[in-house]
């Protein structure tokens, strides 16, 4: 039997000292962090903050829960505090162009300050010019205008009339003009009378008609230029009235914002277009109206269409903030980045008007900072390269996508770019980060600084120490129990089992989150106040219960010796090996049954897996390694004749990873020399040219598994795992296990060397060469080499005999 | 006593002027208020269709100001344009509001026509004035006629005023002005109150006066608001009246000579809706 020392209870977990611990509850823990061991990410995201450059916006790499967001946001927000509060901006109409309406930059809380002004002065205004054109001097005016024409108008009418009465005419209106008639005291003459006028009558009726037309005519004329005239003066009368009327209202505003050039010209616009629309503004029962009914829809239409464009769209407002913003979009579609416009339906058509400008996150942002996930970005159209052209021209050009790829054809709007200053930080994983630098190549130009997270931290005493505080920040945050000690000491186990390794401590915050929670839940349903490490435990257990259904199923079939696995006894060319399945966030381990054949052959190991496409490229290249390591012992002086076959038993989903070879070497080991390998046993382990044994992932996983079929089976006392010496670092097992180990139950054998594995293995000594080069008859290593060389000679002997036979 | 005017029935005269318009409206709103059937007519002006037969006669175009001859196709159809159009008016307005509506194009002399017709109705609407190119502030020929002539309740009303509340009574002492309160009361919304305008030139006469309005609110239960007027300021009044937005104005129409010169002076100068009564209507 080898004399390798398995390993002892203390060196399959890693327990936490809670002497380090300071504190009794987390309640006592007061300072809160938001991360540990993140120095880099830290440097980077201080760096990328403060660098005014262009383009040294940050891209946050990590994978999911870590709290990625949460850290770049506070560290936004803390540099945000000491920074200016940007500028307030507000969109205006353009009354030149009102498809551009004018973005203008206001101190902060200046642009709700002057929509209110604004809106004060709408209304005010509207009382003014009321009470301007309701009043007895616009009134007599007015009216005295129009009298004016309509007295001329009539004056010359009642002359015609006067006229065609001294003729006994009747002046008459037809559906299109105006005639006369011959008439008497009853009326109309009818053409029975006329025509029993003499010739003499008639021909001076007839004359009489020709002048009163004639007249009527140059009346007809002048009646045009008057009425223009006439306009002309009650349009004047307005302007001169509606000037007055505003006019103070106007210069007060003016003097309030004397030092904003844009704004003062904003205004100076209003009073120009009151001035100059102020009949939209008169009464609605006015006089000079044709219809009544038009009359009233048209003006109230009107005036108030015009007062609307008055009116201030505040599209930022810092009114509220102190310092700069920080916004972290969480849906960043293209209009919730860049902002959109708004339509109404208008008889039937799509309107927009600078009112129904909204803002996106980029502008709400502006002056400070932006946070979006990567992935969210990317899987909205248009998202990215809307963003990376902010970025580019710097100004916030709102635009509608339908329109720009002539989706839609309503009336639209192209806003005064807006002057864009940011700092955005994408959060996303690496994967995209590599792709994106990959593929695009504006993306490096853009995006210059990573914060990189790291997924674990090194267990030291101090870390330990930082990693209590983020635990009791967590804590707090989630409004979870107090925890005590020992149930914090189990989360940071924990954490280092999540790490699968005894050295290192997970930083992926959701991890640690959901598992407060859930102590939090077990330990409120124990009625208790304050959670310990059994809470902790329970959490645990339930969470691997809920999602171990598969794992369950698993060994369900090899304890019904459907799927087959030995655990007693000792075979020639069979082994356990062990693997590991990770599905959603539950990872097992599970024992497979490894079985080798040999023949004569030219020393080739068939790796089966790999022949039907079953093994991927690193398990393959393990078979190859383990060749080389066979022909480097054994074929010095005789050439291998043997060809093997290896293969995963009863596996129907594909192998890959090379943490079977080692175990694949034992198999043909033992195929080769006849010596049969202990099936109490299961083997975990790569292995070098060198038959040195490395490392492997997922070791506590491997052990566990296995142990849990012995267990059900009924623990021997014999049986264990082969690991790697170098996985010993990595291992945070199971109470349970390590129970069973302290009981001498269940073993576990560190392995360096493939000499060390076939001795545990066999029982027999693996031999080492002597000063000839020769391995000891009873070892392994002699065995095989004298089988090796039996079957060379085998070989040499077959193929003379058929090159005999031959001739 | 005299009660109020029954309307079973309402005549509206309608051409194509904006006066017509208005008319049609209040004569819509009152055949719902009183459920009263509406007979809509058009008068094809016989006078205007002479015109075509007389050798002499042409048109001057209002708008171009050209001589035109006049054809009595070409009134025809100007006539006919024009009908089509007040029906088409008349039709809109009457077709869903669940009254009985008829309407009738007619020919003959435009006041005989509305005399003649007006005597089958209880109430006629027309607007105060027409289509003549002299108008000015002046009625309309056709409204001055049936002033001097109507014995119905006439209704009164000018392009741009509005049928509605408030009622308002220019009331005196008589049976007449009786009538007149017993309609407004009809015609005042449930709730509202019934204005009443009373000469205030002899103060203990408006005290009488207003007293015997008082005991007839009283005794009718309604709510009434008496507004006493001078004759030498009643321009003011008339300002104030012209001041609403809609309303309706019923005024005696007495024998008596200085009531008859108010209430021209009314008709000429406030341009709200008014409703004539006669003792006889």
């Amino acid at each position: 039997m080898s004399n390798i020392n398995e390993l002892k209870p203390g060196q399959l977990y890693r327990h936490c000292d809670l002497q380090t611990l300071k504190f009794n509850t987390t309640d006592e823990v007061e300072d809160e962090i938001t991360f540990v061991g993140q120095e880099r990410v830290s440097d980077a995201i201080n760096f990328g903050m403060n660098i005014s450059h262009p383009g040294y916006n940050i891209y946050v790499i990590g994978p999911a829960g870590m709290g990625k967001r949460k850290t770049v946001q506070e560290f936004f927000e803390e540099k945000a505090k000491s920074d200016p509060t940007p500028a307030d901006y507000i969109y205006v109409h353009n009354f030149d162009q009102p498809d551009q309406p004018y973005a203008i930059a206001l101190p902060p809380s200046f642009g709700t300050e002057y929509q209110a002004d604004i809106d004060n002065l709408i209304g005010e205004m509207q009382t003014a010019l009321s009470a301007a054109f309701e009043s007895e001097e616009y009134q007599n005016r007015r009216q005295a205008v129009f009298e004016s024409f309509k007295d001329k108008q009539a004056e010359l009418f009642n002359e015609l009339q006067n006229k065609a009465n001294q003729h006994k005419l009747a002046m008459i209106k037809t559906p299109s003009g105006i005639a006369f008639a011959p008439r008497d005291d009853e009326g109309v003459l009818s053409p029975e009378d006329v025509n029993k006028l003499t010739d003499q009558e008639r021909e001076d009726i007839k004359n009489a008609i020709e002048q009163l037309q004639s007249s009527l005519q140059k009346i007809l004329q002048q009646v045009p230029p008057w009425q223009r005239q006439a306009q002309q003066d009650i349009k004047e009368l307005n302007k001169e009235m509606a000037n007055f009327a505003i006019g103070g209202l106007i210069n007060e505003l003016i003097n309030k914002y004397q030092p904003y050039e844009r704004i003062v010209e904003h205004i100076k616009e209003i009073q120009e277009q009151i001035i100059e629309n102020a009949d939209d503004f008169l009464p609605t029962d006015s006089q000079e109206a044709s219809s009544f009914f038009e009359a009233l829809s048209q003006h109230k239409g009107r005036s108030a269409a015009l007062m609307d464009r008055f009116k201030v769209n505040v599209i930022v407002s810092n009114k509220d903030n102190q310092g700069a913003p920080v916004v972290f979009e969480n849906n960043p579609t293209y209009n919730n980045l860049i902002g959109r416009f708004d339509h109404y339906a208008q008889m039937g058509t799509l309107m927009t008007d600078y009112r129904m400008i909204k803002p996106g996150a980029l502008h709400k942002a502006n002056g400070g900072y932006l946070i979006i996930d990567v992935r969210k970005l990317l899987n909205q159209s248009f998202a990215w390269e809307g963003l990376k052209r902010a970025l580019q021209s710097k100004h916030i050009e709102i635009e509608s996508i339908g329109q720009s790829l002539s989706l839609i054809s309503t009336v639209s709007l192209k806003p005064e770019p807006i002057p864009l200053s940011v700092k955005i930080a994408l959060v996303g994983d690496r994967v995209l980060f590599y792709l994106l630098v990959q593929y695009d190549p504006e993306f490096s130009e853009l995006f210059k600084v990573e914060a990189d997270f790291t997924t674990e931290i090194e267990w030291t005493e101090n870390n330990q120490g930082l990693y209590a505080r983020l635990i009791a920040s967590i804590i707090k945050r989630e409004g979870a129990m107090p925890f005590n000690k020992n149930a914090v000491a189990r989360l940071i186990e924990e954490s280092a089992r999540q790490a699968n390794d005894s050295e290192r401590l997970n930083t992926r915050l959701q991890d640690l989150s959901e598992l407060i929670v859930e102590s939090d839940y077990w330990a409120k349903e124990s009625m208790r106040e304050i959670i310990t490490d059994d809470d902790v435990q329970r959490a645990i257990d339930e969470k691997i219960r809920r999602g171990d259904r598969i794992k369950v199923k698993m060994q369900e079939s090899i304890l019904r010796d459907i799927n087959v696995i030995s655990t007693e006894g000792a075979k020639v060319g069979q082994i356990n090996g062990l693997s590991v399945y990770e599905l959603g966030s539950m990872m097992f381990g599970k024992p497979t049954r490894i079985t080798a054949q040999i023949s004569l052959g030219k020393g080739q190991v068939i790796d089966i897996e790999r022949e039907v496409a079953m093994g991927g490229p690193i398990h393959s290249k393990g078979v190859l390694i383990l060749s080389g390591f066979l022909r480097g012992r054994f074929a010095q002086d005789v050439p291998l004749s043997f060809s093997a076959s290896l293969v995963f038993e009863q596996s129907y989903g594909g192998v890959d990873g090379d943490s079977a070879s080692s175990t694949e070497l034992y198999v043909l080991l033992s195929a080769i020399s006849g010596v049969p390998l202990r099936q109490d046993l299961a083997v975990t382990g790569s292995i070098n040219q060198h038959g040195e044994v490395q490392a492997i992932g997922g070791v506590n996983q491997k052990i566990e598994g296995f142990f849990d079929i012995c267990k059900e089976r009924g623990l021997t006392g014999n049986q264990g795992v082969l690991i790697p010496s170098a996985n010993i670092k990595h291992l945070m097992l199971r109470r349970d296990v390590i129970d069973a180990v302290e009981a001498d139950q269940f073993h576990i054998y560190p392995v360096s060397h493939i000499d060390q594995g076939i001795e545990i293995l066999t029982g027999i000594k693996a031999g080492e060469k002597d000063e000839n080069g020769a391995f000891p008859l009873d070892s392994i290593n002699g065995k095989v080499k004298q089988k090796l060389e039996r079957m060379a000679n085998t070989l040499a002997r077959f193929g003379k005999d058929e090159k005999d036979q031959g001739e | 006593m005299l009660g109020p005017i029954i309307v079973n029935q309402i005549l509206v005269s309608l051409d194509n002027s904006t006066h017509s318009v208005a008319a049609l409206e209040a004569a819509v709103e009152l055949a719902q208020q009183y459920r009263a059937a509406l007979k809509g007519i058009f008068i094809e002006d016989i006078n205007l269709l002479n015109l075509a037969e007389m050798p002499f006669c042409q048109e001057v175009g209002e708008h171009t100001a050209s001589v035109r001859e006049i054809t009595t196709d070409g009134l025809s159809r100007g006539i006919f344009v024009q009908s089509r159009s007040v029906i088409r008016s008349f039709r809109k307005k009457t077709s869903s509001i669940g009254i009985q509506a008829v309407f009738m194009v007619l020919r003959g002399s435009i006041h005989r026509t509305i005399e003649k017709e007006g005597q089958s109705s209880d109430l006629i609407v027309i607007g105060k004035a027409g289509t003549h190119p002299v108008r000015g502030r002046r009625l309309g020929s056709t409204a001055q006629a049936l002033i001097k002539n109507h014995t119905k309740p006439l209704l009164l009303i000018e392009e741009n005023a509005r049928f509605g509340q408030p009622i308002i009574v220019v009331h005196h002492q008589s049976p007449l002005g009786t009538r007149c309160l017993e309609t407004g009361r009809d015609l005042v919304n449930p709730g509202d109150t019934l204005g009443i305008l009373v000469c205030q030139d002899d103060p203990d006469t408006f005290k009488q006066v207003a007293e015997n309005l008082n005991q007839w609110a009283t005794s009718s239960n309604s709510k009434i608001s008496i507004q006493g007027y001078k004759t030498e300021t009643i321009h003011r009044l008339f300002s104030m009246l012209n001041a609403l937005e809609k309303g309706l104005l019923i005024l005696p129409h007495g024998e008596d000579v200085s009531d008859l010169k108010v209430l021209h002076l009314f008709i000429n100068e406030v341009s709200q809706p008014m409703l004539l009564i006669r003792n006889n209507s």
